[in-house]
């Protein structure tokens, strides 16, 4: 707002006219893009609720039988991979989540402030971020390789045995999130650096009188006030993360076996595979919830910690 | 004291090309391989210095499903970056300088959408796609990718009109611009960087796009990403063709991100774009 000396015009005859039509405008404005958003998120996921309170086929929609929760109850209590797939989903956001903020931490204080030469490193780290995901898939499918694979020319560099990275359940698992945790942390470290640039630095200059340790300095005003830049890397991660698809369909396939299918491999697996239309609508109702709830539980979590 | 101070700035360093060399090895090696040949790619140990190979790459230049999904991807991109744009335009204008009822409810349940996960829309989105004939055309994915990208957009472009001074707009405005007059002859102009960063990263993002072209897509409107991951998927994986075509993935990624660059950590930063 620049209050200058410059008089804003009011009641010009132009604006007279255009009154009526000024006040339906702006929902004119926005028509297209809540038609869009609207249409392919809103609308589907309200219908799915809906859908997965019926039992039906994808080869036959038309033919459904009302059956309430009883979709639900048989994903949780009857279907194997279904609850592999949760805890496996579970288990990844969380280890992932967890390394991505520290490695991504570690790297914003390693960064600030910027200056040229650093804002261009930046620049650089930002790749993994912005290059497609089944594109890193494959650049890390290099690197998991059996026979190839620069992972195992290194670990027999140092004299160990070569792992089957993605042909077993936890190497494959392990190979999934190292290369989840290397795709978050420009994103993870981008956000906390603008945290860290908002910072003022005379609280630091007032603790450097004080005598206290770069580790003192970063515990008592580093990390209380990157708070909120935190909370919103954790929310966002967290919800991202819980849907991983991309990654999984170009590194291990959801393999070996069913041991790295997320909720979202699951869904469509469930859909395209068996045709089981009622419980992959469940499925997209169990993983919207459950973004929902730990990102209020979250929120509700740090709300109350700052009072 | 010297000392301590060396030590801790070696450390740093240190740290630093070790996270560096973590974030580009494989984007590197990806690219390195893809001018290999079958026998070089399988050599032990790993070859870093070799005679490159151009004959993968040549194989796209030649008709065939990588030149068809190039050519989709290329039109996905495109068409998805102008809907994106015109309709966040229109929207982020709006909630940036005008007042109305229920702005900001709107705005928030807007930039709520992003909470819902894509991959939920898919059992509704295939019945209704199949019944009005989108499924595997392009027409079909911009809808989707401007739909999943409009979020982002009006965010970004809201702020980037925030940031343009009232004044200069009114006084076009009276002079008989009108409202959008005004918008097109003024605020686009002053806002161009904001709308620049914006429409490059909508592009990239739909350029990228993989779950809802692997879902929507089968055999006319197939998109590179998808095209590769229906490769991985074979026995036998033809890495030297493969790599070929993700490294063409990333090159205009590349481009816009050194281009870019400063631009978009602003952007990304300020937005939290995910």
């Amino acid at each position: 707002m620049s209050a200058g000396p410059l008089v804003k015009p009011h009641g010009t005859p132009s604006r007279a006219i255009g009154l009526a039509s000024e006040r339906v405008l702006p929902y004119l404005l926005i028509a297209p893009a809540a038609l869009l958003v609207g249409m392919v998120f809103v609308y589907p996921a309200v219908h799915n609720a809906w859908l997965s309170l019926w039992d039906w086929k994808l080869t036959a929609p038309g033919q459904a039988t009302f059956v309430g929760l009883s979709n639900y109850v048989e994903l949780f209590r009857n279907n194997q991979v279904f609850r592999q797939a949760f805890n496996f989903t579970l288990v990844y956001t969380v280890v992932t989540l967890v390394v991505s903020l520290l490695l991504g931490l570690v790297a914003a204080l390693l960064l600030h402030p910027l200056s040229t030469t650093r804002r261009l490193l930046v620049g650089l780290l930002l790749l993994p971020y912005m290059i497609s995901p089944v594109a890193a898939g494959l650049g890390w499918g290099l690197i998991w390789g059996r026979e190839f694979g620069l992972a195992n020319f290194l670990l027999g560099a140092v004299g160990a045995e070569p792992v089957m990275w993605l042909a077993k359940p936890v190497p494959a698992a392990a190979a999934l999130m190292t290369t989840e945790i290397w795709r978050s942390i420009p994103f993870v470290s981008l956000v906390l650096l603008a945290g860290l640039a908002a910072i003022p630095s005379e609280l630091y200059e007032a603790a450097r009188l004080d005598g206290a340790s770069p580790w003192q300095e970063i515990r008592t005003i580093t990390l209380p006030l990157l708070m909120p830049s935190l909370s919103l890397v954790i929310v966002f991660e967290t919800i991202f993360k819980l849907r991983v698809f991309d990654l999984i369909i170009a590194l291990t396939g959801g393999g070996p076996g069913t041991s790295t299918h997320s909720l979202g491999v699951v869904l469509y697996r469930l859909y395209f595979r068996y045709f089981e239309g009622g419980s992959s609508a469940a499925v997209g109702i169990i993983l919207l919830l459950l973004g929902g709830v730990l990102a209020f539980v979250y929120l509700k979590l740090t709300g109350e910690a700052r009072r | 004291m010297m000392r301590q101070t060396l030590l801790r700035r070696s450390v740093r360093t240190l740290t630093l090309v070790l996270l560096l060399v973590f974030c580009l090895l494989p984007i590197l090696w990806l690219v390195l391989t893809s001018f290999k040949t079958r026998l070089q790619i399988f050599a032990s140990p790993p070859l870093i210095f070799f005679t490159p190979s151009f004959e993968s790459w040549a194989k796209m230049v030649r008709p065939g499903p990588i030149r068809a999904a190039l050519l989709n991807s290329l039109a996905t991109a495109s068409y998805t970056t102008a809907v994106t744009m015109v309709s966040a335009t229109l929207a982020a204008y709006a909630f940036s300088r005008m007042r109305f009822r229920g702005s900001a409810f709107l705005l928030f349940a807007l930039l709520a959408t992003r909470l819902l996960p894509p991959i939920n829309s898919l059992v509704v989105l295939f019945l209704l796609f199949t019944r009005i004939r989108l499924v595997d055309t392009i027409s079909g994915l911009v809808i989707l990718y401007a739909a999943l990208l409009v979020p982002i957009a009006v965010w970004l472009l809201k702020t980037a009109f925030d940031a343009v001074p009232q004044d200069i707009e009114e006084a076009a405005f009276t002079d008989g611009c009108g409202r959008l007059g005004a918008l097109a002859r003024i605020t686009l102009p002053l806002a161009a960087p904001g709308l620049a960063v914006t429409a490059i990263l909508v592009f990239v993002l739909s350029w990228n796009e993989f779950m809802f072209a692997y879902i929507f897509t089968s055999t006319r409107a197939t998109t590179v990403p998808v095209l590769l991951a229906q490769a991985v998927g074979e026995y036998g994986i033809e890495w030297a063709d493969l790599t070929a075509q993700a490294t063409i993935l990333l090159v205009p990624v590349f481009f816009v991100t050194v281009l870019a660059q400063r631009h978009l950590i602003h952007g990304l930063s300020a937005g939290a774009v995910k």
